[in-house]
């Protein structure tokens, strides 16, 4: 059964709308590249999922529970448990400035564990505190000397691993990222492939990554999801979509991305 | 006109410098005085202010804006009288003691001052951070008071600065309505042809505001580790 299972998910926005429709799902363990060109759904999509944005209408089913159903209201608890169902990277990292890297992945862990133990849920703690697990998965990262440094004070590909770090250390069962190659230098992207492969057999997690860049898709992902004009217009293995693809625009969009 | 008399009345040619220092003294304690209760009651009313302008209820937004261009909008010497003669000359009231009736006008004054300062400060701190925080299972008060608020202290010292700086050189206004802080005191004297304490007045203000500055300093220095 699919982990992660979206049917016809609508949003619009004042005047545009943004997804028209979309359904796919997900298995666990696997890792989907949402593609397709940008302003076309593929973020929205994401920030839907984290309830970032609320969809107008659709379902969407994670772990067998129906967490959105257009028809019914949110509930707190529901958006609570999505939410750490869920891990987010964002394309511009989005640290708190004002803190180390250490404190920037203990502060939401030290509060989902107050919460956790307040709803009688079991721990998210392999070690014996909050800092060391932090250290735990940072140390995973590469990043175990630059603990006390501060977000300005760390490069744009560290930047990435501890905004990684701070979603893992929450132990989501899906992480998502968006565009992560489009904020770092281009000669980076092969850190990035590298860096989600390690985090792949690391971690062994599911992974759904929004991206433009198809090389990069092409290298990361089990499955490819494109996404056109609010819709998904092919999902399949990756090999498949970049080797057979059936639609036109498919096809266009792979040739452009060729030259 | 008690405190005209009251200061008039020791005004002789034998006063030493160090009586006309310690009678300026007096005055600036005045000064001092308007200067910290303005600024104990004008910062919570400001936020007050500033919370208000982030509702979502049009009318009372746009109330609330009509109201901080109406008190920016006009001279602090024209709400100072208004506020003192307004509720005698409309409702026949009882006029208020001078030092409140300035007090009430000042905390309204920088109490808008300050609300657009702080609402450009939360303005300024990106919505990356509040989404960062809801995507970690952080509530929205928690995600206030642990993530935003620092950055926008940060963004609103020099602002702040600027303004508190400000507030130090307009409690002379006070004297429109004849409250004796330190400028009042010293144009006493000079009404008698002493001239000299008025010029000596600044010593007084550029020495708290000299220690003002320091502090603004520090703490813009002490929030100089992160870039928000």
């Amino acid at each position: 059964m699919a982990f992660l299972e979206v049917k016809n998910l609508k949003k619009s926005f004042s005047k545009t709308d943004a997804l028209k429709g979309i359904s796919f799902s997900l298995e666990k363990g696997r890792t989907l590249a949402v593609i397709g060109p940008s302003g076309n759904g593929k973020t929205t999509l994401l920030r839907c999922l984290n309830f970032l944005e609320i969809p107008n209408a659709g379902t969407i089913k994670l772990g067998g529970k129906v967490v959105f159903n257009g028809s019914k209201k949110l509930k707190r608890e529901d958006t609570l448990w999505v939410r750490d169902m869920f891990g987010l990277v964002f394309q511009s990292f989005n640290l708190f400035p004002e803190y180390t890297v250490l404190k920037n992945v203990t502060l939401a862990l030290e509060i989902v564990e107050k919460r956790r133990k307040k709803q009688g849920k079991s721990s998210l703690l392999e070690t014996a505190s909050v800092q060391d697990e932090a250290k735990s998965v940072l140390k995973k990262l590469g990043l175990e000397s630059k603990l006390e440094s501060y977000p300005c004070e760390l490069s744009g590909g560290e930047k990435q691993r501890v905004a990684i770090a701070r979603a893992l250390v929450l132990k989501p069962s899906v992480l998502c990222f968006d565009e992560p190659t489009s904020a770092l230098d281009p000669n980076l992207t092969r850190e990035v492939v590298k860096l989600i492969k390690e985090i792949k057999t690391k971690f062994n997690i599911t992974m759904l990554i929004v991206t433009h860049e198809m090389k990069f898709a092409n290298r990361v992902a089990d499955d490819v999801m494109f996404v056109y004009d609010g819709k998904a217009l092919e999902f399949g293995e990756t090999n498949e979509i970049f080797e057979r693809p059936k639609t036109q625009k498919l096809i266009e969009f792979l040739n452009i991305n060729d030259d | 006109m008690e405190q005209l008399t009251d200061c008039s009345k020791s005004i002789s040619a034998n006063m030493t410098f160090s009586e006309i220092s310690l009678d300026l003294l007096k005055g600036f304690a005045v000064t001092l005085q308007l200067f910290f209760v303005t600024l104990i009651f004008a910062i919570p009313l400001g936020i007050i202010l500033t919370i208000i302008q982030k509702c979502k209820i049009k009318i009372v937004k746009v109330v609330i804006q009509t109201f901080i261009w109406v008190i920016r909008g006009t001279p602090l010497m024209l709400q100072v009288i208004a506020v003192y003669y307004g509720p005698a000359i409309l409702f026949e009231a009882k006029m208020l003691p001078r030092l409140v009736a300035v007090l009430v006008a000042f905390i309204v004054n920088y109490a808008c001052y300050f609300s657009e300062i702080f609402r450009g400060g939360f303005d300024s701190v990106s919505k990356g951070q509040y989404e960062a925080g809801l995507v970690l299972g952080m509530t929205r008060p928690q995600i206030f008071f642990k993530v935003i608020l620092l950055q926008v202290v940060k963004n609103i010292v020099p602002p702040m600065s600027n303004e508190v700086i400000t507030l130090v050189k307009d409690t002379s206004l006070a004297r429109v309505i004849v409250v004796a802080e330190i400028l009042k005191v010293a144009g006493d004297y000079t009404a008698k042809g002493l001239i000299w304490p008025l010029f000596y007045t600044a010593v007084y203000y550029l020495a708290f505001i000299g220690i003002l500055t320091i502090i603004f300093k520090c703490l813009e220095r002490k929030l100089d580790y992160f870039k928000v």
